[in-house]
Parts: C-alpha cells; structure tokens; sequence
C-alpha cells in the first residue's frame, strides 16, 4: 500500500523551508534508559541512556525547527504503571517506546495505526516478525527499532577460562549448538571443587526463579509451549513441560550441577553468579558482554572475564529454540492531524534506517535488514577485541526465534506472577514440577481468561 | 524524677520499688541486648555506605571498613535525578508541616475556644476520620487527584498530605489546657480573635507547636506511599521513593543503596537529636487527659 | 510499619498519626466567656481551612471509595457492576491469603512489639534519669529512620550470599538461609524486623504512664508485703490500661496497613507468602489498574480494621476510666 498523496504532500511541506511557515508543535516522548554511546558523548564516557533520547529529540527538532521534542526518561521499574497512569488522566505521550504496552489499547482506540505511513519498502526491510508483534486485529500500530533483547531467553555465556580449567570444549562455530546430553556432560566437568573441602566452589550454571525469560526457555527446550497456538489457553503442564522443569530440579539437587537457593534469585542472582566466577555459564548476549565491560569500566567488578556466546542447549527432536521478540515505538491517537503527521514522522526518524544503526553502540541488532547489512560493530567494547563472531552467533540463535508468551495481542501480565510462585516451588522443591505447572496453568487460565 | 544522689548502678534512689544491684546490672544487660539489636542495623547500614564495591560482595563480610571509600557517596550524587529527589523531599516536608502548624493550631483554637454551632459535630467527624487508615482512601484519592489533572504536580502531592485531622486534635489538646483568664481578660479588651490568637495563644503553646511541627516534618520526610502513587516523572519523585529506584536499577550495587539511604536519614537523625527532648517529652502530651 | 513513622505509631508511612483513645468525654475548657458573635464567625473561618482540606482529600474520597466499589472503572469510562467486585474479592484466592498472612502478621508483630515496649519501659521505670533518656532514645532512633531505608538495611542484612545475618548465624555452624526467599522464612523475617526496630514511641508512651503513678501506691502495696509480681498486677497494670488499650488498638490497626516492607524487599513472594492485603491493593490498583476491584478490597479492609478496633475496646477496655 502506498502513502496516500496527501501525506506525501503534508510529509513534503514539513520537510521544506517553508517549515517556519508551519505550525508550532510539541510532542512528548517518553523512553526507558538505552544505554547508546551518542556522537556527541567524550571519549570514554558510561552511557546513562539519557544521552541518546536527547540527541535524537535536537536532531529532529534541527530538521524541524517548528516542533520541540520533549523526551521523558522512565525508569525500567514502573514504566507500564507510569503509562497508564498518564493515559487514566488523559494525558499519554505522544510517542512511546513499547517497553511494557498493552494490546488493549488499540483495541480502545488509544493508539495511532501506522498501516499508512510505511511505504512498501519498509514492510520489505522491517523484519517480519518484528512488525507482527504491533500487529492488533489487522493493524500495525508498532515502528519496529530494536531486534531481539538482551540475549535472555536466547543464549548463554561462557566464561572461557572456566571452561579451559574444566576441560571442556567450547562448543563448536559457526553457531556453537551444543545438544542438551552435551551441556549435560559439560556441566559435570565445570562443577568443581577446587580444594577438595566437600563444598562447590564453582557451578556450571545458575536458575533464577525470578527470571522468567531464562526459565521459561529452559522449560521449552523438549517442545512445551506457554500456551496453545490459538493463545486461549495456558498448557506449559504439559508431559515435555514437566520433563524440563524435573530435568532443571535434578540438576539442582540430583547433580548438584547449580547452586541451591535459586528460588530467591532473579536474573541479576545469575549474572552475580557469573561476574564473581561462581558459575561458569551466564545468560545473556551480546548486551551482556557490554555489561561485563560497563561494570570493569565503574570498578564494580575486581576481576574481569572472558566470555563467549553459546545457544541454550537444544533437543535434537525438537530443534533449537530461542526468544523471539524485538521492540519499537507507538504512536498515541491525536486530535490535530498536524500533530499526528509529525508524531509518525518522528517514529520513522528514529527507525529509518541510518538512525537504527544507532543501535550498534549497545550491541543491539536492529529490525531493519538494510540496517543490519551494514552493520560491524568495530567500535565496540574496549577489552573484547573481536566481537564479531559473538554477534554472528547471536544472530544465527536468534534465526531460531519463536515467540515464548504467546500472541502479541494478548495481554498475559496477570499470569507471569503465577508463572514466578510456580518456579519457586519448583526450585525450592515445595511442590512437584507436575504440581507446580498445574496449578500455575490453572491460576493463569482464571487470571487471564477468568475461568 | 531526678536522683538524689548519684548511684553507681544508674538507679532511682528515689523511687519505692528498687532494684538491687544485682539487678540493677541484669537490667542493663537486657536493656543493652535489646537496644543493640536496633541500633546494630544502623551502623551497618553506614558501614557499608563507605565499603567499596568489590568488598561488599564479600563474604564474610567486614564489620569494620578497613578500605573506607566515598565513591559510593559519589556514585549517589551521580544519580541522574538525586537533586531533584531531594528537593522535592524538602519541599513537601516545609510546606506541608508550615500549613499544617499554621492551620491546625487555627483549627484547634476555634474547636477549643470558639464555639459555634457544629463545632461539636465537626470535632467528632475529625476524630472518627483518624481511625480510617490512609491506605483506605488510597484509591479514591489517587482518582480524584487525576481527574483534577493533579497527578505528578506539586499540587497533587501536597494538598492531599495537609488534611491533618490529628494534627488538629492534637492543638485542640494544647489549646485547651490554657487557663482561661488571659484570653478572657484580652476579650474584654476588645482584642480580635485573631489578634488573641496570635498575641495570647500561640506564644503559649509554643512547646506544643515545635512538638506538632517536628513529627510533621519527620513524618512527610520519611512518607512514601502518597508519593509513589502520585508522582510519576523521574524528577517529581521524592527521595525515599527514590531509595527504592535506586535499588530496583542497581539490585547489586549494596554500598550505593547504602550511602543513598545515609543521605536520607541523616536529616532527619540530626533533627532527632537536636530537638530530642521536644520529642520524648511531647510526646505524652497528647495523650494526656484534656 | 507503625511504629516507624512517627511518634505515636502512626500511618504505614504517611502523615497521618492516630489519637489516643482517651479523650472521648471532652469537658470544655475556660476560656469561652464573653463569646459573641464575631468570635464565633471566626471560630468558622479559623476551622475553614483545614475543614475545606479535609472535605476535599478526605470526605469527598471515602464517599468516592463507595461508589467505586461497585463499578468497573476503565480509562475512558465507568460502568455499574453491582456486586460483581466484592464477589470476585470474596472468591479471590490471593487475596483471602494476603488476610491470613497479614493477620497472623499483626497478631504476632503487636504482641512481641508491645510486649518489648512494656519490658523496656518497665525496667527503665526504676532507673535514673541520665540512663532514661539515653535508652529511650537509643530505641526511639529507628523510629524517626523511615520504613523505606529500615526495609533497605534489612533486605541486605537478609541477602542469602553476602548478608550479615547469615554471617552470623555462620559463626554458630548453621547453613546460609535464604530468608526471604523461602517460603518457611519469609514472613517470620518480616516479623522479626518489625519487633526487633519498632517499639521505640511505645517505651516512650509506656515510661510516661509508669512515671504517673502515684508513689504512695507502691509503699501501700509494698507495707502490705507484696512481692514485684503482685505489685506489677494489681498496681501498675490497672493504672497503664488505658495506654496499653491504646497502643494496642491503633498498633493493630496500624500494622494490619503493613505496605513499604512488602513492596521494598519481597513483592509478596515467595509463592506470596509475604503478600498482604494494602499489597494487593496496590497491586491491584496501581499495577493492573482495576480501581473498582481495588476499592472493593480496601472496603473489605476498612471493615475488618473497624471490627478489630471494636472487638478490641470490647475485650480490653472493660473498667478503663476514660
């Protein structure tokens, strides 16, 4: 479908020098912290995320003197709160990033469609799946930006030195798949204990009941699904669901191959875990290598590490399986068609494919194809040397993406609580891995489908 | 009732049931024990604030900082919003205990000495409104406030957190015990009411003043859920609410949380101490009989 | 939280500190003759301030509470539900758990808390006045140190890896426990929290209702042969009755709105052991947006602290003078 002329036109008149002419706008844009390294930063300067929401609002505002860009950092904690606060007093940004959106608000009318505003090239160049995930009841309403997330979910890392002392293989290239009877036989060797007093000193891996992205990967790996494919109704308790959860409760308990406890820990319990050098394989991708380097550059880490990227484990019946799933920006609905024109036109901005690239800097790949081919990450990490083939890597586990918390346009936030008690009986052995799923799919089923 | 005499074992000469000194040293000990439990927890909250990093994640960990740093100080200060918090803090403390003190003590002298028809029924609705929790009206506020477009403005933060209907309660206490001579006698005169006010009650129930706006400010500095429901923007929280957003960002990051909750808490330590006696003494007055 | 906030063991965390039961036969004081009608116009506008105040963010909320308890409030509009809130309320699992666990919260908290401030105070009773003073600030210092920062320390106290309690416990051979993340755990740690800071207005309270009995009392007693027992009985139990009536009824009401812990160091878990009934208000309201749910729950809430605080003045306020 084309741009209807009349957007053309009104695109054309924005972008001409007759802009002074236009009407004065402001538009507000509210974004998590992404931590992107902006031209404009010193050399060697940490990224707080501020500074990329800032160089983007002045470059717009230089291509459009007559709009001011009003960008809001929000915090990760509490960002789906403060949003739909500000949409119950009727007042929501005009532009957001979809860190925590809710599918029902197309379904009410709050968002803008952008079904006309991408030309045939972009529906060619977004990823597919990338503009899925906008995708409510036939239309778009999602500037795709980010591909992939952090790497949870997806990949592992592995602490190189840990696995030369265990004598273990890194898995092979080009993309280190290493079946689950292989991770199985590393993580014997990477269990050690190095002066032989009875307790581990180093464990192969950690499970964090709080970490629902890295759990719920772990418990798809023989072929359980969260829910059914026409996503009505929660079936993780399924025969394969209940043979992973046992197979990670026996690696707890049986082998020993993690530590114990993990029914406290979250996601950071893990990378804690992996910073100190008290597991030998992490989770994450190539935003967590940045991570590692973020923390050696504040002094928050003593002693750094060298990781490489591996794909969970996979099942030879079932095939490997990573975390499908990218980001981007909506639009809210807006009375003034003006104001509406420029709102679109700044969400391509920050999509189009020069600007995407910007994504480079945090070791993010876009959700571009054009964008993507241009990437090479040279100006990357200070001590990791050659990222590249970590990012190749990545981006053959991610080609085995499949979505984990079922369709888009569902709104499944009321179960993931349930989801988390489920792991911590799990974890804490407090109820069978049959029981734990059972009784999460029943109370997911009532909280999100009210039977 | 002070001692007559200094005893070695810390005892009350005077009063008719003494411990021996036996026991007199066994209550030191209990009295030890149990105030160490509460106090340990705060120097360990300051000795963390100045252990570096690395030795945090230590374990077991060092009692006494032997690497002091202030990085982890320097590392709050670098919080992108820190400033803001703080502000934002002080600002709702001031107001709302100046409005409070000023208005509640009005209130209380009209509900004391100013009868009018109703008066009665509203002293009555006043006291029945402090058994509700805050907690109950929670919701409702937090709609009225956002109907009002309120939310995340000063406005929505403070107006709410002025009604203080112990406050007046506790003026109403004061005011009452005042003997009723001056005021009549300046009534005689032909002073205003609020000339009377100002010139004869208010310098009377200064002590009671001071009292109401010390644990007002305490109070609003150290509050929390108002201001996590109402505010929104990064630069409208507060600091407490601000503690908790360090914390969520940084789970790991022990001695930032740590000396972030020092700079909190130390406003209000040394209020504590400087008008220490105003708080252990005012404190029963409010409940004494009227 | 309710000793943590203020003085007089107020509100879990805001500005709003409760008064004492006493009072209620107020006998009007000197000081109202030569009333006239000008005095009693500015009666009205000195009272009009905190009373438009009070309309406003207060009454106008509670009749709001109402009404939105039997509606479904969504952003653009509300509808009429009926009974359908406190119907899902009642068949919530979730929440008849947040009332078991918060009850036995309370019940324990204020018992071992009152019980700590009634030794406190009763051991300080006899001492002099330098080590009074020092004690009772001793104690009374995390009183004025926030919910917030006190949920801070302890949930680092708590860490099952590097904590200092599990230090400690170490000393004495016992394994690393993960205190707030078993289920066994979780909510004794709160607990003990609780008991272990709080207290601090409650020795303050205690100390002054011990100082106000009459010496005479004690030598009448003690000519009569009575040992420190039947003295504790029969003299100075009757007389701080009505401190410990009060005490007791607003340290329950206070500490059934038990918030700022919860929502700082567990979320409610694990497995919502530590999920209380303000949380899942605020879950409710605040996280997922159902206001209407949420004030069904906080109804049910008001009406249970109503039915406490009247059960108590019942059972301990028999033959307390006001």
């Amino acid at each position: 479908m084309r741009r209807s002329p009349l957007h053309v036109l009104v695109a054309l008149l924005a972008l001409s020098p007759v802009a002074a002419a236009q009407p004065q706008i402001e538009l507000t844009w509210w974004i998590n912290p992404w931590r992107i390294v902006t031209p404009d930063m010193p050399e060697g300067a940490s990224p707080t995320g501020e500074e990329y929401a800032r160089y983007m609002s002045e470059r717009f505002m230089e291509l459009h003197p007559n709009v001011t860009v009003r960008y809001e950092l929000v915090p990760n904690a509490g960002f789906g709160e403060k949003v739909t606060t500000a949409i119950f007093a009727g007042n929501p940004p005009d532009v957001l990033k979809d860190l925590d959106w809710n599918p029902d608000w197309a379904r009410e009318g709050l968002l803008e469609p952008i079904d006309t505003y991408l030309t045939d090239e972009d529906r060619e160049d977004f990823l597919p799946y990338a503009l899925a995930k906008g995708l409510v009841d036939g239309q778009h309403y999602i500037w795709p930006w980010n591909n992939s997330n952090n790497g949870m979910g997806s990949t592992l890392l592995l602490n190189t030195a840990l696995f030369e002392e265990a004598g273990v293989e890194i898995p092979a290239l080009p993309d280190r798949a290493w079946t689950i009877d292989e991770f199985l036989a590393a993580a014997e060797k990477l269990t050690m204990d190095r002066d032989g007093d009875g307790t581990t000193d180093v464990y192969a891996i950690t499970f964090a009941a709080r970490d629902v992205e890295n759990m719920l990967s772990w418990l798809m790996r023989f072929g359980a699904k969260l829910m059914n494919d026409e996503g009505t109704e929660f079936v993780l308790n399924s025969e394969e669901g209940v043979r992973a959860l046992q197979f990670i409760v026996d690696l707890v308990y049986e082998h020993g191959y993690a530590p114990r406890g993990g029914e406290a820990l979250d996601v950071y319990g893990t990378i804690e875990n992996l910073h100190n050098g008290r597991a030998a394989i992490g989770y994450g991708g190539i935003y967590e290598i940045g991570r590692i380097d973020r923390y050696l550059k504040e002094g928050r880490m003593a002693n750094p590490i060298d990781v490489v990227i591996a794909p969970f484990p996979h099942d030879p019946a079932v095939g490997p399986i990573a975390y499908e799933t990218s980001g981007g920006f909506l639009v809210f609905k807006q009375q003034d068609d003006y104001k509406r024109e420029m709102a679109m036109e700044f969400a391509r901005f920050l999509t189009n494919t020069e600007n995407i690239q910007m994504l480079e800097s945090l070791l993010y790949i876009t959700a571009r194809r054009s964008a993507n081919a241009q990437l090479d990450f040279a100006n990357v990490a200070d001590y990791t040397e050659d990222v590249s083939t970590e990012v190749q890597v990545y981006q053959s586990a991610i080609d085995h993406g499949v979505p984990f918390f079922g369709p888009s346009d569902l709104d499944i936030s009321a179960a993931i609580e349930h989801f988390t008690a489920a792991m911590e009986a799990a974890l804490s052995r407090s109820k069978t891995p049959q029981q734990a799923l059972d009784d999460f799919v029943r109370e997911a089923n009532r909280a999100v489908f009210g039977r | 009732m002070a001692a007559l005499r200094f005893d070695p074992f810390f005892r009350d000469m005077s009063h008719p049931v003494k411990p021996t000194p036996v026991g007199a040293v066994v209550i030191l000990v209990v009295l030890v024990v149990l105030s160490l439990a509460a106090i340990v927890p705060l120097y360990w909250m300051f000795a963390t604030s100045l252990t570096p990093s690395a030795m945090t994640v230590r374990f077991p960990p060092e009692l006494i900082p032997t690497e002091p740093t202030l990085d982890n100080y320097r590392a709050v200060l670098r919080q992108p919003n820190f400033w803001n918090w703080v502000r934002n803090s002080v600002i709702q403390a001031v107001s709302v205990t100046a409005v409070v003190v000023a208005t509640a003590s009005m209130a209380g002298y009209a509900l004391a000495k100013l009868p009018f028809p109703g008066s009665r029924a509203l002293f009555w609705l006043f006291i029945l409104s402090m058994m509700l929790p805050f907690e109950a009206i929670l919701v409702p506020l937090f709609l009225v406030v956002t109907r009002l477009g309120l939310v995340d403005t000063y406005l929505g933060l403070l107006l709410p957190l002025m009604a203080a209907p112990f406050s007046i309660f506790l003026m109403k206490q004061f005011i009452q015990t005042l003997p009723s001579e001056l005021i009549d006698a300046a009534r005689v005169d032909g002073a205003s009411e609020p000339r009377i006010f100002w010139e004869v009650v208010l310098p009377l129930v200064r002590p009671g003043l001071a009292f109401l706006g010390i644990i007002t400010f305490v109070a609003q500095w150290n509050s929390f859920v108002w201001p996590l429901v109402v505010t929104r923007s990064s630069s409208m929280r507060t600091l407490q609410v601000g503690l908790v957003l360090i914390r969520e960002q940084e789970p790991l990051f022990f001695g930032l949380q740590m000396a972030a909750a020092m700079l909190a808490a130390v406003p209000v330590i040394v209020v504590f101490f400087a008008f220490q006696r105003y708080f252990l003494r005012g404190v029963t007055v409010g409940a004494l009989k009227g | 939280m309710s000793e943590l906030t203020t003085p007089l063991g107020s509100a879990g965390g805001d500005a709003r500190p409760r008064a004492p039961a006493r009072g209620r036969g107020q006998e009007r004081g000197g000081g109202t003759r030569g009333v006239t009608g000008t005095s009693r116009a500015w009666g009205v506008a000195f009272v009009a301030p905190q009373t438009l105040l009070f309309l406003a963010f207060f009454l106008v909320p509670v009749v709001i509470a109402f009404a939105l308890a039997f509606m479904e409030v969504r952003p653009t509009r509300m509808t009429w539900v009926g009974l359908d809130n406190f119907q899902r309320v009642l068949n919530d699992q979730l929440f008849g758990r947040a009332l078991v666990n918060t009850t036995v919260f309370t019940a324990v908290v204020v018992v071992f808390w009152l019980g700590k401030a009634l030794l406190v105070a009763y051991l300080l009773d006899p001492m002099n006045a330098t080590l009074q003073t020092f004690f009772k600030s001793a104690f009374y210092l995390p009183a004025v140190t926030s919910s917030v920062i006190i949920s801070l320390i302890w949930l680092w106290i708590f860490n099952p890896t590097f904590g200092l309690l599990n230090a400690f416990v170490g000393l004495f051979g016992v394994e690393p426990v993960a205190w707030l993340g078993n289920t066994r755990t979780a909510l004794p740690s709160l607990m003990a929290m609780q008991v272990i800071m709080g207290g601090g207005s409650s020795i303050v309270l205690l100390s002054a209702a011990l100082a106000r009995i009459p010496r005479d009392l004690y030598e009448v007693a003690l000519i009569d042969g009575a040992k420190r027992p039947t003295i504790f009985a029969k003299v100075i139990l009757p007389l701080i009755r009505p401190t410990l009536l009060y005490l007791v009824v607003t340290g329950t009401i206070n500490t059934f709105q038990v918030f700022e812990a919860v929502y700082v160091m567990t979320q409610g878990g694990p497995q919502f052991a530590t999920t209380t009934v303000v949380y899942r208000i605020y879950q409710e309201a605040f996280q997922r947006f159902n206001l209407g749910v949420a004030s069904a729950q906080a109804i049910v809430l008001f009406l249970i602290t109503l039915v406490l605080a009247a059960v108590q003045f019942r059972l301990l306020g028999q033959n307390v003078e006001y």
